[in-house]
């Protein structure tokens, strides 16, 4: 009784905030919940007279071109293992560059290295696939015609070699990247407490150990929020950075060829909302369960940290 | 901190869930087109009566009807859009009003736009009745029910059909009238379009050039051209681009719809064979892979995506492979800015359905009342006054008439400053119709009639491959030739051994299956003939 009487008092004292919440609340129950009965069209063979819930049922027929060849596999293995590279380079790199950049005492500079890290996150990804182009391009890349002669070394056939393209993709995707997770990262460092360093000072600790044992374990909150949420989208993939920045090459697919790329590829001719839904439907699930589960394991190692 | 976690599952959910945005749309519609099975016997009765209907129809050729005030949304494509839109747009009022008593309501796009927006416009049933549909859509379009029947309503396309000619039947698919097709060039043979100044500085003429088919070892003369032209302006890349022999998938067969299973020989058989297996294929790859390996092609053909007009007004690209007709040279003169010589490659081609079928201008199911919109159709087709319009804008500002009766800019207007100019006669229903632009022979479109009359013709012409049945083969083996198309036709890899595997890639994904469905609905049309 008593414990009641006080949750509405401070249910009470908190109606202004639950207002403040309402709308945005509404928002996303108009436009992200009440369209999601929409899924049905992954199993339907859709035709605009029917509409949406009264065209014919196609059972799992949408789902097959998906599974059908056997590329599935390398567009799967592809999707994933470049989302775990993704992950792991950008979260140490972005880690690494915030606390350089928090180190730098004067602030003019503090700023500009922080914009100038983040501005290629600005960047539209066809542009980027230019520069990368003015890198690679068979006839006047600066690798080619510039670099390579230099050090004495043969021309690289780049968009015809499927050797080099994991490792242009992971960095590609990194100096694009990087820079967001890199400012969520200052901010985090920006709210330690100061105290802790200049005990640190006071105690001897050398700067690296400042780091790991003060930096670090002050971030892991930071760095498994951004990881779930990253998780989340394990079966996407960037079209851009697979699609523009190997040029669409043939030859690349076996290394470029991910799940976005290849439903765009397989529909571009053919269309058809239900194949399209089809793939949507299971990136999201995959992602969803993805999650659930990697928080359900941070929330067995420890608890405090989990998301939800 | 529970309601943290509650407020963060809410979030994450939101998260994944963001991808259903815009999957909703309106589902009550009500179905207001007959289904097309009642329609059949109809429009087979129609079809077979073809050639009686034609001398009926010169009776009323004005295509004069009264269409009671009825607002037709009409979808055409522009090259840019001009500052003289709205004035066009009030002048197709205008005309409509007076020939046809109906409103205009007049939806110019851009490609860019038209890419963009057509799929929504038409899944959420949105106000249009007559649009461009373009073939790698038909039967998505009619599985979802886009587009009209026209076959329903040929009492009111007597016209468009005596203008079409035997052309008018290519748009069915089994008993399906998709759309209709444009007046233009009907096939598509290859071409080099090279720079005429080195062409003519090196001494060559285009007649000297006898490039077929018939002997591989005719290709050797653009060699022996590339070669000379290489040592005299050893920076020039002498072939760019985008497409090459075995791209130009349009002209050496008919294609049946895709390239999956073709009609071999500019479609002189009825027997569906696999193109990337025969020997031509074979050939125009080695040719590409020897023009790569010599440095004649760029380095970078095969990844290029900037097309051989661009290349070539950039200034250092000697010539580019693409499809020609009669005018070529004066298209690509105003594209490229050099003046071209057109030497054909391969010498032939024939007219297959694909050629006329491309881009068909359709009735669009969210259409009010097609049989309105079927009539106002039928009038583009005829109409001169519409047809200058669309292309041309309007006459004394925008084009006038001169001595020879062709198009040209008014005094004091150019290319730059003019406020309306599409010059996109190959989209729109009947540019013969309408005025040739300056520069062009005064006979062009008697020279067009001329060319089409004299093609080769498919044995498969006026067949329509259904697709339906086999949509998830064809995805796979669209996706498939993506992979290996242009490495191979540029032969930028090891010919021998990505053949190989590019038809084994082939056979996995499904073309036995693509193949066998072809020729069982071949043969069932081939039987009905």
């Amino acid at each position: 009784m008593e414990k009641k009487k006080m949750n509405f008092a401070r249910f009470k004292q908190f109606i202004p905030l639950y207002i403040m919440l309402l709308p945005g609340a509404v928002y996303l129950f108009i436009n992200n919940y009440i369209p999601m009965a929409g899924i049905v069209v992954a199993f339907k063979t859709y035709n605009v007279n029917d509409g949406i819930f009264h065209s014919p049922w196609a059972g799992l027929k949408n789902f097959e071109f998906l599974f059908g060849t056997n590329e599935a596999a390398v567009i799967i293995r592809n999707t994933l293992l470049y989302n775990v590279a993704f992950i792991i380079v950008n979260t140490v790199v972005g880690i690494m560059l915030a606390i350089f950049i928090s180190d730098v005492m004067n602030t003019r500079m503090k700023k500009l290295y922080q914009s100038s890290i983040l501005l290629p996150f600005l960047i539209s990804i066809v542009v980027v696939s230019y520069i990368v182009f003015a890198l690679l391009s068979h006839e006047n890349g600066m690798f080619n015609k510039g670099l390579l002669p230099m050090l004495g070394m043969e021309p690289v056939q780049w968009y015809n070699d499927t050797t080099w393209w994991p490792v242009i993709l992971i960095v590609t995707n990194c100096w694009k990247g990087v820079g967001y997770g890199t400012l969520i990262y200052i901010a985090a460092i920006a709210g330690i407490d100061q105290s802790f360093y200049e005990a640190a000072d006071l105690d001897g600790a050398s700067k690296w150990q400042q780091i790991t044992r003060i930096t670090l374990p002050c971030l892991i909150p930071s760095i498994i929020t951004l990881l779930i949420m990253n998780i989340g989208r394990i079966f996407y993939s960037d079209f851009g950075l697979f699609y523009q920045v190997p040029q669409n090459s043939g030859s690349l697919y076996p290394v470029t060829n991910t799940i976005d790329t290849y439903v765009y590829r397989a529909l571009m001719s053919t269309g058809g909302f239900g194949r399209s839904s089809a793939a949507g439907l299971l990136q999201s699930v995959v992602g969803f369960t993805l999650v659930i589960v990697s928080n359900m394991v941070v929330r067995k190692a420890s608890a405090e940290n989990a998301i939800f | 901190m529970k309601a943290k976690r509650i407020i963060s599952l809410l979030l994450a959910l939101a998260l994944v869930c963001a991808l259903f945005a815009g999957c909703g749309g309106d589902g009550g519609k009500e179905s207001s087109q007959e289904s097309s099975s009642e329609t059949q016997q109809s429009s087979e009765t129609q079809q077979s009566e073809n050639s009686s209907d034609e001398g009926e129809s010169e009776a009323e050729s004005t295509g004069k009807v009264d269409g009671g005030g009825y607002e037709v949304n009409y979808l055409y494509m522009i090259a840019q859009e001009g500052p003289n839109q709205t004035k066009v747009n009030e002048a197709i009022n205008e005309l409509a009003q007076k020939e046809l008593n109906m409103k205009v309501n007049v939806i110019p796009m851009t490609w860019g736009t038209y890419n963009s927006q057509i799929s929504m416009m038409l899944a959420a049933g949105e106000p249009l009745d007559i649009f461009p549909a373009f073939s790698g859509n038909f039967s998505t379009y009619i599985e979802s029910q886009y587009v009209v029947n026209m076959a329903d309503y040929l009492d009111d396309l007597k016209d468009a059909k005596e203008v079409l000619g035997v052309d008018f039947n290519c748009g069915y698919i089994g008993d399906f009238l998709i759309g209709l097709g444009q007046m233009k060039e009907r096939g598509y043979p290859t071409g080099l379009v090279a720079r005429k100044d080195i062409f003519d500085e090196l001494g060559y003429k285009v007649e000297d050039f006898n490039v077929t088919v018939e002997d591989y070892s005719s290709f050797e003369q653009l060699d022996e051209l590339f070669a000379k032209v290489k040592e005299a302006h050893p920076d020039m890349v002498c072939l760019d681009g985008t497409s090459i022999m075995a791209l130009q998938t349009i002209d050496w067969f008919d294609n049946l719809g895709d390239n999956f299973g073709v009609l071999e020989n500019y479609g002189q058989t009825t027997t569906i064979t696999n193109w990337f297996e025969s020997e031509q294929y074979k050939n125009f790859c080695e040719i590409g892979s020897r023009w790569f390996k010599n440095g004649y092609s760029s380095q970078d053909i095969a990844v290029n995506s900037d097309s051989g007009e661009i290349k070539m007004k950039a200034g250092n690209c000697f010539s580019f492979i693409t499809a020609i007709k009669p005018n070529t040279d004066i298209e690509k003169k105003a594209q490229t800015g050099y003046d071209v010589a057109v030497i054909p490659v391969g010498g032939n081609c024939s007219k297959s359905t694909s050629a006329v079928t491309s881009a068909m201008l359709s009735v669009a199911n969210s259409a009010e009342d097609p049989q309105k919109a079927v009539q106002f159709m039928n009038w583009t087709y005829i109409s001169q006054e519409f047809n200058d319009l669309i292309n041309w804008g309007i006459e004394g500002e925008d084009w006038v008439l001169t001595e020879d009766n062709l198009a040209a800019y008014p005094d004091g207007v150019d290319a730059t400053s003019v406020s309306y100019h599409n010059d996109m006669g190959y989209i729109y229903p009947n540019q013969f119709a309408g005025h040739a632009w300056e520069g062009n022979p005064i006979d062009i479109w008697e020279q067009y009639e001329k060319y089409n009359s004299e093609m080769m013709t498919s044995k498969a012409y006026g067949f329509t491959f259904d697709s339906t049945p086999v949509t998830n083969e064809e995805a796979q083996l669209a996706s498939v030739y993506e992979q290996y198309s242009k490495d191979l036709a540029f032969g930028v890899v090891d010919i021998e051994s990505k053949l190989k595997e590019f038809n084994d890639a082939l056979y996995a994904a499904g073309l036995q299956t693509v193949m066998d469905e072809k020729q069982k609905q071949l043969d069932a049309w081939l039987d009905a003939q």
